[in-house]
């Protein structure tokens, strides 16, 4: 049987670093290529080396896809493109195409140049990796060689977040990615057709979570930043350059409008052009509010955030400023953060996950003595608020995914594996569900409808004796013969086949021997079998023929008589291929007892 | 933006609202219609023109309204007094000192979140079934099961960490609901009581009296498991109320009617004792007031209560006056530390509230009027409950989308209207049912053992909302 095998090496049973080898067809897919955030060494990246120990990876993978542009989805690539070695086609969305360059290279500065770590990849790894890149379209069915396509669908989550669809004739996968089923200000829902996968695999980050309503979590963030404007205070903002962050600043802009509020808004200064130009670019790629007011105002031109300037820092009364990076690890957030620790007045507010080591991560874990560079330490007196808006689906919309997919078997990836026996008892209420840890393999049997091509007199003969054509729903059984020749498989009639394979025709007859004891002659003997049979076969044509034979229909009847004993006679009985299948034979064979008692009887 | 405003719903009074709370409200309310060209909101928070001169000043000459009365635009306003009720027309805030304006027949949209105001906490959350049962099994963790279709699911939610953290509490983001533990069961859950010390919980499908027992599970396993059954006594068709005490091994007090109560050890599946009557009335609830002695209230508003160590005749008290023969009771005793200082509630389906004694059950400690508009169809899913902290405070529930708290000690021995101390009805303003579809009751609610004013409540469309409320200002002398 067909088998469909899905091998994760990062991601099973694990968040971070997702990576999964799919092999669908005789196709080998990579799903995401990700690193893990909360590690810097081996475990990083995923363990390559499972699918070759030696050499490069292009020959046993057909492509790579990435579902979006966060690095515990993308992070590894330039080290699996340009250090362990893939030539192949990477798939992306074009958004995707465009940020993902942006954050793998403030990564590499920050683990390069600020951790001093070598051994990583080099920004000129990165532009060659990005070279290999096809950007692909929402619903644009890609084939990627003669019987692997792929299609891609919207997942909401971040901007340019892609579920795929990986097909090898009727045979598919549906790979989520990170998705999100309910809608936010400046993203739509994950949304698929029922397209049936033999296999969906979802994340289950938050398999086992109940979210908190997106207005509560949006209330407690404006009260806050409220709260410390009203005193005179200051908010910093850490983000990353795209993702949240323009959620964030829809949501304050709207506040600031509503509420009348003068108070300054400030972004870091490149981010804003950069941001917005992504977001102008990628209109389709928002939800429909955004895409529908577009004509009149675009929703990323913000009448009340304005770009920062470093002097601004220090500008009397009550600001609030969104700054990158979003861990607090360089640049402007830290220097604006390093001016304002020491105010209580002012606050914090970290919307995203920090990696061990930054001062984002130090300060989350309620350290409040910090130490900088030069052996001078801050003291942090400011707020620290930490509000993750992540967006990821819960159980509750993984149960909506399923049902707008309906696939044969679940496969959870991106969640922890420890205590998600009960959301697999549930999902294998009505679907197998699996959930492989990383190297682990989870096999899939699938039922493939293989396509055969029949000939025009083939179908016409089978009609002539079947009657009117079959029912297409109900099965029926034809003779011919199929022909596997190169890719293509062909039903024919058999003679056909001999001509075309230029055999010969072979005929197959059964035979019989009834031994009794009859003093008669031969010819004599033949002839009270002839009589006999006459008698009791009625409405069957029985024929003598001159050369010493009885026919029954097509069955020959033969008498010898054996050397040693005169009275012994062999009754020879000779019938085709043809005749053992057909309503005359079962009728003899019913008969053939009673030859015996007959000539037993003489 | 100092200037406050507050219109009046033209059903029901609500309180002043200070100004903090208030930006909050109109952000709420804003952020909602977003930045579509949709109609401005019925309620326009910063009067134009002619909405202003339609308010009626009355010049009183310094009188001041004693009581003050709060009212919608049915109400007259003018000076209150006790004999003629108007409406204060002269409310300032109670923070800025501006005035507060009215609009005559405005009510706030829909889509406005003023019911956000006065919480200190609220999380919102939306369960894939709606659940009738809540009840805690431990101090983080809540118990929930399905009701609506054949096979439900049994789910242990831990609450949002941030609600319990007192130190560095912005430090923590953990603000969803996580299943710790889930399970399957075959029938519909009506009843859930959860044995304390154990880690078993006892459900009943409001079809028979028969008993589940389920086995919560430990931290090995995220599974609930069916773990035996107790056989009830009686054919019903309104299924057993359960009661639990902490007792090793566990044991649950059920019984459908008067009849047929019983205490039963849930591993022998022995009887402990029975409760002795004559009448088989319908229950409404079970519950011990201390170790051993316990209530048996019955829907006609009769209550029993007996001794599980004794074997001597229970103590029934009669029905409070009022109750017809249509009328249904819901009963809740307060747990104090002494019997004798345990009130009891008894609430019918009219919305009589009468508190009485456990000493004295014939005697009226206090009472009032609510105003409930009855479905009769849908009175299942009443609940009263006493606040385990506030003194005197009780919570009612189950007539509409609304969770009511009360304060008994400003009832007296004469009938009066109640007035609610706080209404959450956070249920109804942001349910996502469509128009059309039937109306939101609450079918549940929990007060938090520990933290005076937090609540948990559940309704039918699924919600889940975990809240603790501010008390209002007392808006008396302005």
């Amino acid at each position: 049987m067909p088998e469909i095998k899905v091998t994760p090496l990062g991601a099973g049973q694990d968040v971070g670093r997702s990576c999964i080898l799919v092999s669908i067809g005789g196709k080998n897919i990579m799903l995401d290529c990700g690193m893990h955030m909360g590690y810097n060494d081996d475990r990083r990246f995923p363990d390559f080396s499972y699918v070759t120990q030696n050499g490069r990876l292009t020959d046993f993978l057909d492509c790579v896809i990435i579902s979006h542009f966060h690095l515990d989805h993308c992070g590894a690539l330039p080290y699996m493109s340009e250090m362990v070695g893939y030539d192949g086609p990477i798939y992306m969305t074009h958004p995707t195409k465009a940020i993902c360059p942006i954050l793998l290279e403030d990564f590499r500065k920050i683990t390069v140049d600020k951790k001093g770590e070598t051994n990583f990849f080099t920004s000129q790894m990165i532009k060659d990796c990005m070279k290999k890149v096809v950007p692909l379209n929402l619903h644009q069915t890609v084939q990627v060689d003669d019987e692997l396509e792929i299609k891609a669908y919207y997942a909401g989550h971040v901007l340019g977040a892609a579920m795929v669809q990986i097909k090898v004739g009727s045979e598919s996968v549906v790979y989520t990615g990170d998705y999100n089923m309910t809608p936010d200000r400046h993203l739509g829902a994950a949304w698929i057709d029922k397209c049936r996968p033999d296999i969906l695999i979802s994340e289950s980050t938050y398999a086992t979570t109940i979210r908190d309503s997106k207005r509560c979590r949006e209330r407690d963030f404006l009260k806050k930043v409220h709260e410390s404007i009203e005193r005179g205070g200051k908010v910093l903002i850490p983000v990353f350059a795209l993702g949240r962050a323009q959620e964030l600043c829809i949501l304050l802009e709207t506040f600031w409008e509503r509420m009348n509020l003068k108070a300054p808004i400030y972004f870091s200064t490149g981010l804003t052009e950069k941001a917005n130009h992504y977001y102008k670019l990628f209109i389709t790629w928002t939800n429909q509010k955004i895409r529908k007011t577009f004509v009149q105002r675009n929703m990323f031109e913000f009448k009340h955030i304005k770009a920062f300037d470093r002097s601004y820092a220090d500008n009397p009364g009550p600001m609030v400023v969104f700054a990158t990076p979003g861990m607090l690890h360089a640049g402007q957030s830290l220097q604006i953060f390093k001016k304002w620790a020491g105010n209580e007045k002012n606050m914090v507010i970290m919307p995203g996950y920090c990696v061990q080591g930054t001062i984002g991560h130090k300060i989350l874990n309620g350290q409040r003595k910090l130490e900088m560079e030069g052996r001078a330490t801050l003291d942090v007196k400011l707020q620290v608020e930490y509000m993750s808006f992540s967006a990821h689906a819960d159980a509750k919309g993984i149960m909506q995914l399923i049902r707008m997919a309906e696939p044969r078997n679940m496969l959870l990836v991106h969640g922890e594996a420890a205590k998600m026996e009960f959301l697999k008892g549930k999902i294998e209420q009505e679907f197998n569900c699996y959930m492989p840890a990383n190297g682990e393999t989870a096999m899939v049997t699938t039922n493939p409808s293989v396509p055969v091509d029949m000939s025009l007199n083939l179908l016409k003969r089978e009609m002539a004796l079947g009657g009117p054509l079959p029912d297409p729903k109900k099965p029926r059984t034809m003779h011919g013969t199929l022909i596997m020749k190169e890719n293509s498989l062909k039903l024919v009639s058999s003679e056909q086949a001999l001509k075309e394979l230029g055999l010969n025709e072979h005929q197959l007859r059964f035979t019989c021997r009834v031994q009794l004891q009859d003093p008669h002659s031969d010819p004599d003997t033949l002839h009270r079998v002839y009589t006999h049979l006459k008698s009791v076969l009625k409405g069957y044509t029985i024929q003598h023929l001159p050369d010493g034979t009885v026919m029954v229909e097509s069955i020959v009847i033969k008498v010898s008589s054996s050397a040693e004993d005169v009275n012994a006679k062999v009754l020879l009985l000779s019938w085709s291929y043809q005749v053992q299948q057909s309503p005359t034979y079962l009728f003899f064979r019913r008969f053939r007892p009673r030859f015996g008692i007959f000539f037993g009887n003489v | 933006m100092n200037s406050v405003a507050t219109t009046f719903c033209a059903a029901k009074p609500e309180q002043p609202i200070s100004v903090s709370e208030d930006i909050d409200a109109l952000l709420e309310e804003l952020l909602e219609d977003d930045y579509s060209n949709s109609p401005q909101p019925k309620t326009e928070p910063f009067p134009k023109g002619p909405k202003t001169e339609k308010l009626l000043w009355s010049h009183s000459g310094g009188r001041k309204c004693c009581p003050v009365f709060i009212g919608g635009s049915s109400v007259t306003n003018g000076v209150g007094t006790a004999t003629s009720k108007r409406s204060c027309d002269q409310l300032r805030c109670t923070s800025c000192d501006f005035q507060v304006l009215m609009f005559d027949d405005s009510e706030w949209d829909v889509s406005c979140d003023y019911l956000f105001l006065r919480y200190k906490d609220l999380h919102v959350f939306q369960l894939e079934n709606p659940t009738r049962v809540i009840e805690w099994t431990s101090e983080k963790t809540v118990c929930v099961a399905g009701y609506s279709s054949p096979r439900n699911e049994i789910l242990e939610l831990r609450l949002p960490l941030k609600l319990f953290a007192d130190e560095n509490k912005g430090l923590c983001a953990e603000r969803d609901f996580k299943v710790v533990h889930g399970g399957f069961t075959e029938g519909p859950v009506r009843h859930l009581r959860h044995v304390p010390g154990s880690r078993c919980a006892v459900t009943n499908d409001g079809r028979s009296s028969d008993l589940q027992v389920w086995d919560l599970g430990g931290d090995d396993s995220d599974v609930i498991r069916r773990a035996g059954s107790v056989e009830g006594r009686s054919v019903s068709d309104t299924g057993s109320r359960i009661a639990a005490r902490l007792s090793a091994p566990p044991q649950v007090l059920h019984g459908a009617r008067s009849s047929d109560v019983q205490l039963t050890q849930l591993t022998s599946g022995q009887t402990l004792c029975k409760l002795d009557t004559d009448s088989a009335e319908l229950l409404s609830s079970l519950q011990f007031v201390s170790d051993s002695v316990f209530l048996a209230s019955c829907c006609n508003g009769c209550i029993y209560v007996a001794d599980t160590r004794t074997s001597a005749a229970p103590q029934r008290s009669t029905p409070p006056p009022r109750s017809g023969d249509s009328v249904c009771w819901w009963s809740d005793a307060s747990i104090a530390s002494q019997l004798s200082s345990t009130r009891i509630v008894r609430l019918s389906s009219s919305g009589d509230m009468v508190v009485t004694d456990l000493r004295n059950l014939g005697g009226i400690v206090s009472q009032a009027q609510l105003d409930v508009q009855t479905h009769p169809c849908q009175l299942e899913d009443v609940s009263v409950s006493w606040s385990p902290v506030l003194d005197g405070c009780i919570a009612v529930s189950g007539f509409d989308g609304v969770v009511q708290i009360y304060n008994t000690r400003l009832w007296r021995t004469e009938l009066q209207d109640a007035q609610p101390l706080f209404q959450h009805c956070g249920h109804m303003v942001l349910s996502e049912q469509t128009a059309g579809s039937a109306p939101i009751v609450v079918t549940s609610h929990l007060w938090h053992p520990e933290r005076p004013r937090m609540l948990l409540s559940a309704a039918s469309d699924g919600s889940v909302h975990v809240w603790d409320w501010v008390e209002p200002e007392t808006t008396g002398d302005l």
